[in-house]
């Protein structure tokens, strides 16, 4: 599970890498074009974070190099706030994922975690919230260590919400997650299933809220942070 | 193209002209004289008078005892032969002909040198004498001034080339002073005509950045400058109303940021609030909605921003719900969607869009009181209201909000932020903003964008 951050500013590489280590990340870091397709050359990445400003040039230029060498190679770019269009650019030069500069941290997480959810992606580390563990290879859910039992569909309701931690997981995606493409599915179900997650994870203090975002769906994230 | 200097160029026109209106007057006035036409009616052939003279003092000689006569050259003898009825007789001071004259013209002309005429023209008694073709008078010989005639001489072309210098000779005097007074004349006028053109050379060069709202002055210049003139005023408006609004715009861009960043730069100061770490974040993510918005805005001023994609505001507005929850919940406050699950489309632009609905959730979230919760609505006819249950925006401050460098009252702190630039925004959308009250208090903005017509 290698990523390799190119970004040419110094304080906020070392920001964002330390950042993704500390979610279990491996993480490399490189700060020119030249020196990126050395990386991409010398060592096997999974997850290229690009600039798209570099001093030699546009890093959306790394990308076309990495794919070749590395077809399942997945790429999200970091854009700056002054190249709104580059968002666009950006996925059409065939990036996974963009993201726009400055973000928040779990965002960043919740999008690396995202990108390697889809086809392609490669093992992951299990997901840390709170005491919360989650095994996306084996689904076992852990709290403190210890492996806790779900029912069936509480653990595809967490394994949905979990894979997009601290961001809204939308009521229509978790009803085809947990009961497929059934339509005469309820709300009311949904619910029940939602509560019954909050009251375990509550009583096995797992220091995680599933938040309610009304019109949207839910959100889970670290408790009180 | 080498420009050259506009002076000597009508003083060269000029001078042009003048031969030109010579040559033209020369040859009508004798095209008229004849077809009898003129004062003085003439003929071909007595174009060919001054040769004639000059042949005739050529053939002037002295012989031994100092007598003079004419002794024909080879070019009058073969001009005689031309012209078989030429005759020349010469008269001295004494008005006594010269041997070698000819005796009919000799006979004729006797009485007439009498009164010393300074020219004669006349006929011969056969003669048609509507154009009399015999010419005397006086001239220079190298024996002095003598009685000259000549009769019968015949035209040839480069006569006509004689006659014109014999014109320009007598009227060398008139050229040169036509010429002389031309040039002074254009020379001055020109200048003259230049002048105030130096003046508005002096105004251009005082304009600068700093005053770009003066104008040259456009009565003083002659009326075919003054296209220039008016076309260099009207550039310098227009870039006056852009740098105008570029001020305006930085002065926006400085003004909106300052408060969140007084606000950031406090909140480092002040002791430690137990919820720190996340204040600090709302901070950043303040400012960084209002940059965001400032740099759509400066987008879609310098026109780089396509304000006419399709939009799904829908979509775009449940991603700005998304992620707006998570610093909602963090700070104690809902969220909430008001909407359909499918899409609403507009005409737009989804950045500038999304940076407009960004702030406004914000603000809204900041007016919000704590456990309160923030809807934001899409409705189908493409309008999207964010409504928050704070202080909401007195009657009298609903237009001035959206007004460059209004601040609200205290108390109500941090609401308004962005609003001229949403504004702004907005209009350039082709859409419209507005703030109402929410029913049992608060505020709810509203903007409406135009519809696609799919």
């Amino acid at each position: 599970m290698k990523i390799l951050l190119v970004e040419d500013e110094k304080e906020m590489a070392r920001l964002v890498a330390s950042l993704i280590a500390h979610s279990g990340f491996k993480i490399d870091v490189v700060t020119t074009i030249a020196d990126a397709f050395h990386a991409i050359r010398k060592g096997a990445y999974d997850l290229l974070l690009l600039d798209r400003r570099l001093p030699d040039g546009d890093g959306a230029s790394i990308l076309k190099m990495a794919r070749h060498l590395h077809p399942g190679i997945r790429v999200i770019m970091l854009t700056a706030l002054d190249a709104l269009s580059d968002k666009i650019s950006g996925l059409n030069a065939g990036a996974d994922d963009y993201l726009t500069k400055p973000f928040q941290g779990e965002e960043l997480i919740a999008r690396i975690r995202a990108c390697f959810r889809r086809p392609g992606g490669e093992i992951r580390p299990p997901i840390v919230v709170g005491a919360l563990s989650y095994d996306l290879q084996t689904d076992d859910v852990s709290v403190d260590g210890s492996i806790i039992h779900l029912s069936r569909r509480e653990l595809m309701l967490l394994r949905t919400l979990v894979q997009r931690v601290s961001r809204v997981t939308s009521r229509d995606s978790l009803l085809v997650e947990i009961y497929g493409s059934e339509d005469d599915v309820r709300d009311t179900a949904l619910e029940t299933i939602v509560s019954r997650l909050r009251r375990r994870l509550s009583e096995l203090g797992a220091r995680v809220e599933i938040h309610t975002v009304r019109g949207r769906g839910y959100l889970l994230a670290e408790k009180g942070l | 193209m080498k420009s050259l200097p506009l002076a000597p160029r009508v003083v060269g026109y000029l001078i042009v002209a003048q031969l030109f209106a010579f040559f033209c007057g020369w040859t009508i006035s004798t095209a008229l004289s004849m077809a009898g036409i003129g004062v003085f009616p003439s003929s071909w052939d007595s174009l060919a008078i001054s040769r004639a003279q000059r042949q005739a003092i050529a053939s002037l000689a002295a012989d031994e005892d100092g007598a003079v006569r004419i002794t024909p050259t080879q070019e009058l003898l073969s001009e005689i032969r031309r012209a078989p009825h030429m005759r020349v007789a010469v008269f001295d001071k004494f008005k006594q002909a010269l041997p070698g004259s000819d005796p009919v013209l000799v006979s004729i002309l006797t009485p007439v040198v009498g009164i010393s005429p300074t020219h004669v023209h006349f006929a011969l008694p056969d003669d048609d004498s509507f154009a009399p073709e015999g010419f005397m008078a006086p001239m220079r010989t190298p024996f002095g001034q003598l009685h000259i005639a000549v009769h019968g001489q015949k035209f040839q072309w480069n006569d006509l080339i004689d006659a014109w210098a014999f014109d320009i000779k007598v009227l060398a005097a008139y050229f040169a002073t036509a010429a002389v007074l031309s040039t002074a004349t254009a020379w001055f006028a020109v200048r003259n005509g230049l002048l105030p053109l130096r003046q508005i050379a002096r105004e251009a060069s005082l304009i600068d950045m700093d005053t770009l709202g003066n104008r040259l002055t456009l009565d003083v210049v002659p009326t075919e400058a003054m296209p220039l003139v008016g076309a260099i005023n009207q550039a310098l408006e227009r870039l006056d109303v852009g740098t105008r609004r570029q001020r305006l715009f930085t002065a926006n861009a400085a003004h909106e940021l300052r408060t969140p960043v007084a606000v950031l730069a406090a909140r480092l100061d002040a002791p430690r609030e137990p919820n720190f770490e996340f204040q600090l974040r709302r901070d950043v993510w303040r400012i960084s909605h209002i940059v965001h918005q400032l740099l759509a805005e400066a987008r879609a001023e310098e026109q780089t921003l396509p304000l006419d994609e399709l939009v799904d505001v829908a979509a775009s507005v449940r991603a700005m719900v998304d992620d707006a929850a998570l610093l909602a919940i963090r700070d104690g406050r809902e969220i909430e969607y008001l909407g359909p699950s499918g899409a609403v489309f507009v005409r737009g632009n989804k950045v500038a869009i999304e940076a407009v609905v960004a702030n406004l959730i914000d603000n809204a979230l900041r007016a919000e009181p704590r456990g309160g919760s923030v809807a934001i609505r899409v409705n189908e006819n493409a309008t999207i209201e964010v409504i928050d249950h704070g202080a909401g925006v007195a009657e009298d401050d609903r237009r001035a909000i959206f007004e460059p460098f209004w601040r609200m009252s205290e108390g109500a702190s941090g609401a308004g932020l962005g609003l001229a630039i949403a504004k702004e925004l907005v209009s350039k959308l082709k859409g419209r903003i507005w703030v109402e009250n929410t029913p049992g208090g608060g505020a709810t903005f509203k903007i409406s964008l135009p519809r696609a017509v799919l």
